[in-house]
């Protein structure tokens, strides 16, 4: 199996370099893809005076400004421009949040993860199936509390669908610490896949994401006393609650 | 030159499309049983004698095939051992025999925990293999190298925790198993490896030397315990 590299559209668009990463499959690329997408809507822009594009897309007219702005960075690509205005729109209601969390990347603790559906989630299954199927309701005004009643609760559990990520934390997205983190893991396990020749690619997706693994739980110099899995969230945590903050009802 | 290497890479490809072309289930089962000559006396001692796997699991086998004589039969044995062949084989016609076939008949352990082999191994599909591995653990509970993948996927997945519950539970059962040491040793050096990056320098080591017990030719397991002693611990 032949390794699949692409090219990396450069972070810092002053030093117009173009990298090669080695990926086991093409959804990885796809998570890559949309990481990239992830980590602009979340980085504050020069252009929104030091504002993050998901905080101006709060309104139609800011909505319109990182439509705008996202042609000039992505060019006019309609499907990418269709994931920037998907990422940064304002989703105050949990359906519309557990929609688009299926959708994310996930990040470094899920690049090389296969995309899941609803259809894969157990515990969004069992939630239904316990608490609104099995159950009457007076009017749909009851069952519809109950429903977003059920879908905090499948957003605030860690989900083996997103490496024990909570749901809201995958939504959430990345920041400049993850960024530079997954750019950091690419570059070894780019290193480390060029020695190694696979039979097949269930063989080099379990050995990439063992190599993830390890790298996850590797203690940092950078970051005293924490593994970069725990860094990863740790961000992630502050990003949600800022977003919380704005976007949440 | 290149037209030669073109019309040889045609050659080939139109080979493995005839080849395509000819498979079926039918013919599959039709050389399976006649490879293995299996008959509608004598096809429940063909398929133990030729399933290979460790004592528990062939007897584990040789219960789900006595639950379930009167639904089973020389078709579902030549379909079994179709299955293992080309799991062994590494070939994703392995998936078409389980969902065209094998699915359809009264679940069974092996065949799920094979089925998990396929989706991890050959496919990549990891969600689609902790299914199948959950699925074999539930139908017989001391399939101890169920567990075991089981263990790994979860830690693929990024579910530490469960992957270390699955390792230990592999390391209990395989452990008392004469054939399924190799199993024990690297389930519980997955463990001790688990329990070292919790800071639990102790428990991991006394893991690890078990493995070592359990399989004394493991070079990994040594070097572990190797630098953990000369860490001083």
């Amino acid at each position: 199996m032949r390794p699949g590299l692409v090219p990396h559209p450069p972070y810092d668009l002053q030093v117009c370099e173009i990298r090669q990463y080695a990926f086991p499959t093409t959804d990885a690329i796809e998570r890559f893809e949309r990481f990239g997408i992830e980590q602009w809507v979340n980085t504050p822009q020069p252009v929104f005076g030091g504002r993050c594009p998901w905080e101006v897309a709060q309104s139609p007219a800011g909505l319109w400004r990182v439509e705008e702005e996202a042609k000039e960075w992505f060019g006019d690509q309609k499907e990418k421009i269709a994931m920037v205005l998907a990422t940064a729109s304002p989703l105050p209601r949990p359906d519309k949040r557990r929609a688009e969390v299926y959708r994310r990347s996930g990040g470094l603790l899920n690049i090389f993860l296969d995309w899941v559906s609803e259809e894969d989630d157990e515990l969004w299954q069992r939630l239904v199936r316990e608490r609104l199927e099995a159950r009457s309701f007076p009017d749909q005004a009851t069952r519809l509390a109950v429903l977003h009643e059920i879908e905090r609760r499948w957003l605030e559990t860690p989900s083996e669908l997103f490496s024990n990520l909570t749901p809201e934390l995958v939504w959430a997205g990345p920041g400049p610490v993850e960024g530079k983190l997954l750019i950091e893991f690419l570059e070894s396990h780019t290193a480390w896949w060029e020695d190694q020749s696979f039979e097949t690619r269930g063989e080099a997706l379990k050995e990439s994401l063992f190599f993830l693994r390890r790298f996850q739980l590797q203690p940092r110099n950078d970051f005293p006393q924490r593994m970069a899995g725990e860094v990863v969230m740790a961000e992630r945590r502050r990003m949600l609650e800022r977003k919380k903050a704005v976007v949440m009802d | 030159m290149a037209r030669g290497k073109k019309s040889k890479r045609n050659k080939k490809r139109a080979r493995r499309h005839r080849e395509s072309a000819r498979w079926s289930l039918d013919r599959v089962v039709e050389r399976t049983t006649r490879d293995f000559d299996l008959g509608s006396e004598n096809w429940r001692d063909q398929l133990i004698r030729f399933a290979c796997g460790p004592r528990f699991a062939t007897k584990s086998l040789e219960r789900y095939v006595d639950a379930h004589q009167s639904r089973l039969g020389p078709r579902w044995a030549a379909l079994f051992l179709a299955f293992e062949e080309e799991m062994l084989r590494q070939s994703e016609r392995a998936e078409r025999i389980y969902e065209e076939a094998l699915c359809t008949y009264p679940p069974c352990a092996w065949v799920e925990a094979t089925m998990g082999d396929v989706c991890l191994l050959i496919l990549g599909r990891l969600h689609r293999a902790r299914r199948h591995y959950q699925a074999a653990v539930a139908l017989e509970p001391e399939l101890a190298n169920a567990h075991y993948e089981l263990g790994l996927v979860y830690h693929a997945l990024g579910l530490f925790e469960r992957a270390a519950g699955e390792f230990k539970t592999a390391a209990q059962l395989a452990g008392g198993r004469e054939d399924e040491r190799e199993v024990a040793a690297r389930a519980s050096f997955n463990l001790g490896s688990y329990q070292w990056n919790l800071g639990e320098c102790a428990i991991s080591k006394q893991l690890i030397r078990k493995a070592l017990e359990y399989m004394p030719d493991y070079p990994e397991a040594q070097a572990s315990l190797d630098a953990i002693k000369a860490r001083g611990m």
